[in-house]
């Protein structure tokens, strides 16, 4: 039982709106260390310089999009094991297809709840305190 | 719910990006341009639209913008070509989606009365894609990586070069005599640290329980510790907090930051598909910097006592660069990568000019002071003076320009408006534009978009031809609009030009002696019946069009370009069009004034209503009776009025031939002349609120503070030539 606080996490996309929102909910759910980068590129960046546990990314985005990102994580070792929970922007079958082919954790669908978010997070971590 | 309604604003400043993007890109591709990465921002912007107006229930917005959307996949995936009349409904479809965002801003999300049909034509074009719509039912389960199974992942070669802690003190630690900066400085006796407090949980004041903990601390460690020493550190207070602790890092041997720079290089390659032959290893500085040790000792946050976590430094306190300055100072550079712009509350950045303004003032009063003191010009002081004046200017002059922006966001809302009334006048017209990143203070920008909106559709209204005409004048059917904007001596000149007729000087003055604006007999200048345009009640359309209002024709335009301290004027060439020019001040909050004395006053007039400055004759002067007098310029009269009297400096005028006269120019054409008693000269004024720091006071605009340090008033033309006049015609 992770305690929500303890996990770092990385919000990449390239709305701020949607990293705002993000946020919210995983304040909402405990967490307390939440960074943000603006595109794929940007967030593999962060990455290698500051690790997180739970990156939470978006697909559609400019310079990297979420399945290069995803495939950048894992096939870097120092950072291959971190979570990564896909957004989607629509429920498209053949992109979370082809997300898990690249060893994705969850995936979530906007518009979200914090209770989707939760959801999605603890099927990883398990039940956060 | 203040954090989403934040949110909320965030989203629709971002919609009005977004539709920036698509619009131009949809004009790019309309233009020929077939870059893959044209359609794709285009898809994203609606896509984001999308997804934000998902998070806010914005029900229209998200169906118009799904259809929108399906259209743009297809026509990203190849399957729908992208042909001008795709294109042309797709820019239809633009301003639909423009509209609608504007009304869910403001709670209006209900119809909107094209965005049925367009979205059946959207839907008509997508074909069957538009038809089933996926939900995550259908899907059946997938098999997502467990995390039991990632862990299980093979061992990196190398070890961790470093270790992330998260710690966070319970109340307990504290009270059995434990301190979390000891712990923290003990980490550092292990490696590199670098020290991010997280003070979220901090209560406000009056809430703040002194026995309770509220701070954590994220620690990355690098250097060769491994994690039984970093868990040692925390052995006494293992259960009284929460501590997680992450191995990072790896196969970066040696601790290379340039191997580290590769790495990202080679990993993007490699995810994007396009290996370089020769993986450049050229050391990115911002990673390289990221993956080098500090090779500081380390910094630990201030002390921090669990009674008081008083010192809520910002994270970057802690993170204090190395003496080298390249670590640290590159980590941020990264960090400045991510986020190149702030969003600024206006307010503050007003603040900071008027308190600039205000330096501006007490600097030129400190040098009056040092000049009057005696000091020679080459002292030290006076020296000393120089650079700070010399400073001052770039102070004002970088903070003038936070406020500057370029004129494309006004400028993007052009074409759509050129579609619209091409559409409804059925004249074919292709708008250019030119200098889109030319600079000029918002307030500026804000308050063209008025004048800018009726100049371009006057130009289509009644500048172009029908295509017919243009044809038989040898012209293409399509007529062009050239809206640009350049710097020109500090200022901003902004012209509309259009490829038509040009002004038809006949018929203008035919109109103009109609509607008694000049006599019959009035012998004018080519250039001077062109300005007849801007006279106040002046239309030439036959029937007032839908499209350039009624009769509120460039007499307006020409006010509200004044009001920003502006000029406009026309160029007309007969068969090749017209070309109307707009010069403006960079900035608001400095004027261009003539500099008078009156009565021993020291007053301001603006330059911009200035038309020129005169000394009058006495065989010009011309008493009405009263104290009314006119003066004669050119075989014309005009008001010639005492500025003494007209603010009460002097209870009899003075005589015309002692003064000097400014003609000035104010609301809507009205020429007078200005008795002032001798000009100063002319120079650059900080403007002050009147109104702000007194009170309103009639016949006077603003004040201004001048380099002896002297207040000076600023005349406001308008109210002084309107209330002359009212007392001449009482007078007469």
């Amino acid at each position: 039982m992770p305690a929500a606080s303890s996990i770092p996490c990385l919000v990449v996309d390239d709305q701020q709106t949607i990293r705002s929102l993000v946020r919210t909910g995983l304040q909402q759910l405990g967490f307390r260390t939440i960074h943000e980068a603006a595109d794929g590129e940007d967030g593999l960046r962060h990455m290698l310089s500051r690790p997180v546990q739970l990156v939470i990314s978006d697909y559609n985005m400019p310079k990297l999009d979420g399945l290069g990102l995803l495939r950048a994580i894992r096939s870097h070792p120092p950072i291959q094991k971190t979570a990564f929970i896909m957004l989607t922007g629509r429920a498209d079958k053949e992109l979370v297809q082809r997300a898990v082919q690249f060893g994705v954790n969850n995936y979530l669908v906007k518009p979200f709840t914090v209770g989707t978010l939760k959801e999605k997070i603890e099927a990883i971590f398990g039940a956060l305190t | 719910m203040d954090a989403l309604a934040a949110i909320r604003d965030v989203f629709f400043q971002e919609c009005e990006e977004q539709l920036a993007e698509l619009e131009s890109g949809l004009l790019a591709m309309e233009g020929g341009d077939t870059d893959p990465e044209t359609i794709n921002a285009v898809f994203r912007a609606v896509h984001s639209i999308k997804g934000g107006a998902g998070a806010f229930s914005l029900e229209a917005l998200i169906r118009f913008a799904h259809v929108f959307e399906t259209a743009l996949d297809e026509m990203r995936s190849g399957r729908l070509a992208p042909s001008s009349d795709v294109l042309k409904t797709m820019l239809r479809a633009a301003d639909v989606l423009a509209d609608l965002v504007r009304a869910a801003r403001v709670d209006e999300d209900g119809q909107h009365p094209h965005a049925a049909t367009l979205a059946e034509e959207l839907k008509a074009m997508s074909g069957a894609a538009g038809e089933a719509d996926e939900t995550e039912e259908d899907w059946g389960d997938f098999e997502f990586q467990p995390m039991a199974a990632a862990m299980d992942a093979p061992e990196a070669p190398a070890g961790p070069t470093g270790f992330v802690v998260t710690f966070k003190p319970r109340a307990d630690l504290y009270a059995k005599a434990n301190e979390a900066a000891l712990l923290l400085r003990e980490l550092g006796r292990l490696g590199a640290v670098e020290v991010e407090l997280d003070a979220h949980d901090v209560p406000p004041l009056h809430e703040m329980d002194p026995e309770a903990a509220y701070l954590a601390w994220t620690i990355t460690v690098t250097g060769d510790a491994d994690e039984a020493a970093i868990r040692e550190v925390f052995e006494w207070v293992d259960g009284d907090c929460e501590l997680n602790i992450q191995a990072i890092g790896g196969e970066a041997e040696g601790d290379d930051g340039a191997e580290a720079a590769f790495d990202l290089s080679a990993l993007l390659a490699r995810v994007q598909g396009d290996a370089p032959a020769e993986a450049a290893p050229e050391p990115e500085a911002p990673i390289a910097a990221a993956f080098e040790p500090i090779p500081e000792p380390p910094v630990v946050a201030a002390p921090v006592v669990a009674a008081a976590p008083a010192p809520l430094a910002p994270p970057a306190a802690a993170n204090e660069p190395s003496p080298d300055g390249q670590a640290g100072g590159g980590a941020r550079k990264a960090e400045a990568a991510a986020g190149a712009t702030i969003r600024v509350d206006l307010d503050r950045v007003d603040r900071l000019i008027d308190l600039v303004g205000e330096l501006v003032i007490n600097q030129a009063v400190l040098a009056q002071r040092v000049m009057e003191a005696g000091l020679a010009r080459a002292s030290a002081v006076a020296m000393g003076l120089d650079e700070l004046e010399q400073l001052t200017r770039e102070i004002q002059d970088s903070v003038m320009a936070i406020r500057a922006q370029p004129v494309k966001s006004v400028f993007q809302r052009m074409p759509r408006l050129v579609r619209e009334v091409a559409a409804m006048t059925g004249k074919p017209v292709r708008l250019v534009t030119e200098g889109e990143g030319t600079e000029v203070d918002k307030t500026v920008i804000e308050r063209l978009a008025d004048p800018l909106t009726h100049m371009i559709r006057n130009a289509i209204d009644h500048g172009l031809e029908s295509p017919e005409k243009r044809a038989a004048a040898g012209k293409p059917a399509e007529g062009v609009v050239r809206l640009s904007a350049a710097h020109r001596s500090g200022r901003i000149v902004i012209e509309v030009a259009d490829d038509g007729g040009g002004i038809n000087r006949e018929r203008v003055k035919s109109i103009a002696i109609e509607k008694g604006l000049i006599s019959a007999e009035a012998t004018l200048s080519d250039e001077e019946i062109d300005n007849l345009i801007f006279m106040p009640g002046f239309s030439t359309a036959s029937e007032v069009s839908d499209i350039s209002g009624r009769g509120v024709g460039m007499d307006v335009v020409r006010r509200s370009i004044q009001a920003l301290g502006g000029r406009i004027t026309i160029t007309s060439r007969p068969g090749k069009g017209s070309i109307f020019t707009m010069s403006l001040p960079l900035t608001l909050a400095v004027l261009d004034g003539m500099v008078v004395s009156v009565q021993g006053q020291t007053l301001v007039a603006p330059i911009t209503a200035i038309v020129e400055t005169l000394q009058p004759k006495a065989s010009d002067v011309h008493s009405l009776g009263g104290h009314a007098r006119v003066i004669s310029i050119r075989g014309g009269f005009v008001p010639l009025i005492d500025v003494g009297m007209a603010l009460g400096y002097r209870r009899e005028p003075l005589p015309a031939t002692q003064g000097v006269a400014l003609l000035i120019e104010g609301e809507g054409g009205a020429r007078a002349a200005l008795l002032c008693d001798a000009i100063q000269g002319q120079r650059q004024v900080v403007i002050k609120s009147l109104e702000a720091n007194y009170r309103q006071v009639p016949g006077v605009a603003a004040a201004t503070i001048l380099g002896d340090g002297r207040v000076a008033l600023i005349l406001d033309i308008d109210t002084i030539v309107a209330v002359s006049r009212g007392e001449m015609r009482k007078a007469g």
